[in-house]
C-alpha cells in the first residue's frame, strides 16, 4: 500500500515531469499575468526552483490596457479587468527576455493576437528568439472586445488559431482555454485535433461586482475575470472532463493556494499546475506549494510524481 | 522574527519578512496606530514608501492591504527597524487589524514603491495632509527634522475627531495649522482654502507635499501650479500586488510611460497608465491627469 511507505525513505522523490517536449525540475508554474516578466519577483524567490515561468501574456504590438479601476477583491477570490496591458512583442525581446535567460527555469511565453495571422506572427517571432522553452497560446482572455475569448468559445476559431500557431513555430504549444463555455471539451479537442501540445485551463471565470450604495460597477470594464481560490472547485470539474476527453497532457490553473490544492489538479489528471493568484498575495506561494508536494510524496511512498498523476479513486 | 516565510533572504528589498505587533492601540474613534518590529533595514526605507500586511493566512480577506510608512525607528543594522502604520477601520480588513493584540505575528512586504525625493538644499517645505493622510506625512517630517529643512504642517478634516497628530507633529517642532469642515477646530472649511489664505500673507514655500482625498490633492496641484510651486502628492489605489506585476494599481497620468514610444502613438495608444505601487505612490502633481485619474 502507497499510503505506508517506509517513515524516512531513502531517497528523495523525483518531481520531475515533462510536458509537451519540456522538462520541468517540478510540476508547479507560474501563471501568467501573476508573475509580471519574473524580474519583479526575483528579490523574494529563487527563480531557479519555479518549474516554470509563463510571461504576462504579449502581443505583437504593446497594448495600454483597460481605465482603472481595474481590480476588485471579492469573497475567496478577485475580479480583475487589466485588458491585457503589456510591452509587446518587440520590447519583449529586447528588454525583458535577457533577464530570464539567466535562469534554469523553462520560459513560456504567454501569446496574444486579435487575428489568427497576429497569432502566427507572434509565434514565428518568437521562435527565433533564444531563451523561450514553449509558448502559450491565450484564447480566452475575457477582457479585451476583439480576439481573445471569441477564440476560445468557438471550436472552429480554436482550431484555426492552433493551427496557425502551429505552421509558424517549432516551440511546443500550450493552449490556454477559458471556462466560459457550455461544453469545454469541445474546445479541448478542437485544440487536440488542430496540434496543440497541452491544455491550459482555466483562465478566468467571467464576473461583475457592484456598490449597492452608489449603484455603480466596481471595475471601469463592469466585467473582469475572477480568479482566487473561490473558483478551484469549478476549475477542478472543468480539468476532470477535459482529461477524459483528450490524450495530450493538461496543466491545472485554478485558485490554487496550497500543496493540497495543487495535490488535487495532480490526482485529478494534470501533470503539472500553475499558481496565479497566490502570488500576488504571497510572493513565495509557487516555492511553498512545490516543498509541500515533495512532502506530501515523500510522506506517502511515492517515489515519483508521475505516480500520483490520475490516480483518483473512484469506486 | 528575522526570516522570511520561505526562508529565503532578499538584499535591498522589498522584504517579504515576519515583524511582531508591539502596540495596536484606537488612537481616535475608528483610527489605530499599529507599530510593528520588523527585521527590514531602516536604511533601506524612504518617507513615502508603503508596506503590504497579509490580513488573513485564510482565503478571506484574500490580498494584502498597503498602508503607507507613518513613522520609522531605526534599531540599528543588526536589528531593523520599528514601522508604524496609522490606519481607518473602513473595512472587513482594517476591521481584522483593529482586532489584533500586541504579540502577533505579522507577515508584511516591503518597503514597496517610491518615496518622497528630498535634495539637500530645500527652502520651507508645507505638508498638506487630508484626514487619515497625515499617515503618509510623519516619516517624511521625520526625515526632514533630521536633515535640518524647515516646514509646516496643514491638516484638514471633516471635524475635529478626524485631526489626527497635532501633537506629534507639534513634538518634531513643526508648525502646525489646522482646517475642519463644521469649524470645530482651527479654520472653517477645507484645508485648500485655508493654505490658498496662508499664501495671501506669508511667502510661498519652496515645495508640497501632499497627502489625502483626490479631491484635496487636486486643490493643491492647482495651488501649486498657479504658483510655480512644485508638489509631490501620494496616491492610493486598489491594490493586488503591490510589487508591479499584476498591473491592477494603475492610474491616468500626463507622464510619459516607458512603453509609450513613435511606434505606439501611430497606433494611437495613449499609454498614460502608471503603477500605483511602482512608479507612485508619490508622483509629482503635475504628472497626474487629474480631470481623468
Amino acid at each position: 500500500m502507497r499510503n505506508e511507505g517506509p517513515k524516512t525513505p531513502p531517497y528523495r522523490p523525483s518531481m520531475s515531469v515533462t510536458i509537451a517536449g519540456i522538462t520541468l525540475k517540478n510540476p508547479v508554474m507560474a501563471a501568467s499575468g501573476t508573475f509580471g516578466y519574473g524580474e519583479e519577483f526575483a528579490p523574494m524567490v529563487d527563480l531557479n526552483r519555479l518549474g516554470a515561468l509563463i510571461t504576462k501574456g504579449i502581443s505583437l504590438k504593446p497594448m495600454e490596457g483597460n481605465p482603472p479601476p481595474r481590480i476588485v477583491e471579492t469573497v475567496g477570490g478577485m475580479i480583475n479587468s487589466i485588458g491585457l496591458q503589456n510591452v509587446g512583442m518587440q520590447a519583449f525581446i529586447r528588454d525583458k527576455l535577457p533577464f530570464l535567460r539567466q535562469f534554469k527555469t523553462p520560459v513560456i511565453a504567454n501569446i496574444f493576437g486579435g487575428t489568427v495571422r497576429e497569432y502566427g506572427e507572434l509565434a514565428k517571432r518568437l521562435d527565433d528568439s533564444p531563451g523561450i522553452a514553449g509558448l502559450e497560446v491565450n484564447i480566452s482572455c475575457p477582457n479585451v472586445a476583439k480576439g481573445g475569448v471569441l477564440f476560445g468559445t468557438d471550436p472552429k476559431m480554436a482550431h484555426r488559431v492552433v493551427r496557425a500557431v502551429k505552421r509558424s513555430t517549432q516551440l511546443p504549444i500550450l493552449v490556454k482555454l477559458s471556462p466560459n463555455v457550455t461544453d469545454i471539451t469541445l474546445i479541448a479537442k478542437a485544440v487536440e485535433d488542430a496540434g496543440g501540445d497541452a491544455i491550459s485551463l482555466i483562465n478566468t471565470l467571467m464576473a461583475m461586482a457592484i456598490d449597492p450604495k452608489s449603484r455603480r460597477p466596481l471595475l471601469n470594464n463592469i466585467i473582469g475575470g475572477l480568479s482566487g481560490p473561490a473558483i478551484k472547485p469549478v476549475a477542478l470539474r472543468l480539468v476532470w472532463q477535459v482529461v477524459n476527453a483528450v490524450k495530450i497532457p493538461v496543466i491545472g490553473i485554478g485558485g490554487i493556494m496550497t500543496p493540497e490544492d495543487a495535490l488535487e489538479f495532480i490526482i485529478v489528471g494534470t501533470q503539472a499546475v500553475q499558481v496565479g493568484t497566490a502570488n500576488l498575495v504571497n510572493p513565495t506561494a509557487c516555492i511553498e506549494i512545490i516543498d509541500g508536494i515533495e512532502a506530501y510524496l515523500t510522506r506517502n511512498g511515492f517515489k515519483n510524481i508521475n505516480e500520483l498523476v490520475g490516480s483518483l479513486r473512484i469506486s | 522574527m528575522n526570516v522570511t516565510p520561505s526562508g529565503a533572504t532578499a538584499r535591498g528589498g522589498p522584504y517579504l519578512v515576519y515583524g511582531t505587533l508591539l502596540e495596536n492601540p484606537e488612537v481616535a474613534p475608528s483610527y489605530h496606530k499599529m507599530k510593528i518590529r520588523t527585521p527590514i533595514p531602516y536604511g533601506d526605507i524612504e518617507p513615502g514608501q508603503f508596506m503590504m500586511v497579509r490580513i488573513s493566512e485564510e482565503p478571506f480577506p484574500l490580498l494584502r492591504r498597503p498602508f503607507s510608512i507613518h513613522s520609522l525607528r531605526d534599531l540599528g543594522i543588526r536589528n531593523g527597524s520599528d514601522i508604524e502604520i496609522l490606519y481607518k477601520v473602513v473595512g472587513k480588513g482594517t476591521k481584522f487589524m483593529a482586532s489584533w493584540k500586541r504579540g502577533k505575528t505579522l507577515d508584511i512586504l516591503g518597503p514597496l514603491g517610491n518615496g518622497f525625493s528630498l535634495s539637500a538644499k530645500m527652502g520651507t517645505q508645507f505638508l498638506v495632509a487630508g484626514g487619515i493622510g497625515v499617515a503618509g506625512l510623519f516619516a517624511l517630517s521625520q526625515r526632514l527634522k533630521a536633515h535640518g529643512h524647515k516646514y509646516s504642517v496643514f491638516i484638514g478634516g471633516k471635524t475635529k475627531e478626524h485631526i489626527l497628530c497635532v501633537n506629534e507633529f507639534q513634538g518634531l517642532g513643526a508648525g502646525v495649522y489646522v482646517a475642519t469642515e463644521d469649524g470645530g477646530i482651527g479654520y472653517r472649511g477645507m484645508i485648500t482654502d485655508m493654505v490658498k489664505s496662508f499664501l495671501h500673507n506669508h511667502p510661498n514655500p519652496s515645495g508640497f507635499f501632499a497627502c489625502g482625498p483626490v479631491d484635496m490633492l487636486r486643490a493643491i496641484a492647482e495651488i501649486a501650479k498657479s504658483q510655480s510651486i512644485p508638489c509631490q502628492v501620494s496616491l492610493e489605489s486598489r491594490m493586488a500586488c503591490g510589487l508591479g506585476a499584476c498591473l491592477g494599481c494603475v492610474i491616468r497620468t500626463q507622464g510619459k510611460h516607458p512603453l509609450r514610444s513613435k511606434e505606439t502613438t501611430r497606433h494611437g495608444l495613449d499609454f498614460s497608465f502608471k503603477r500605483v505601487c511602482k512608479e507612485g505612490p508619490v508622483f509629482d502633481s503635475e504628472e497626474v491627469d487629474w480631470e481623468r485619474i
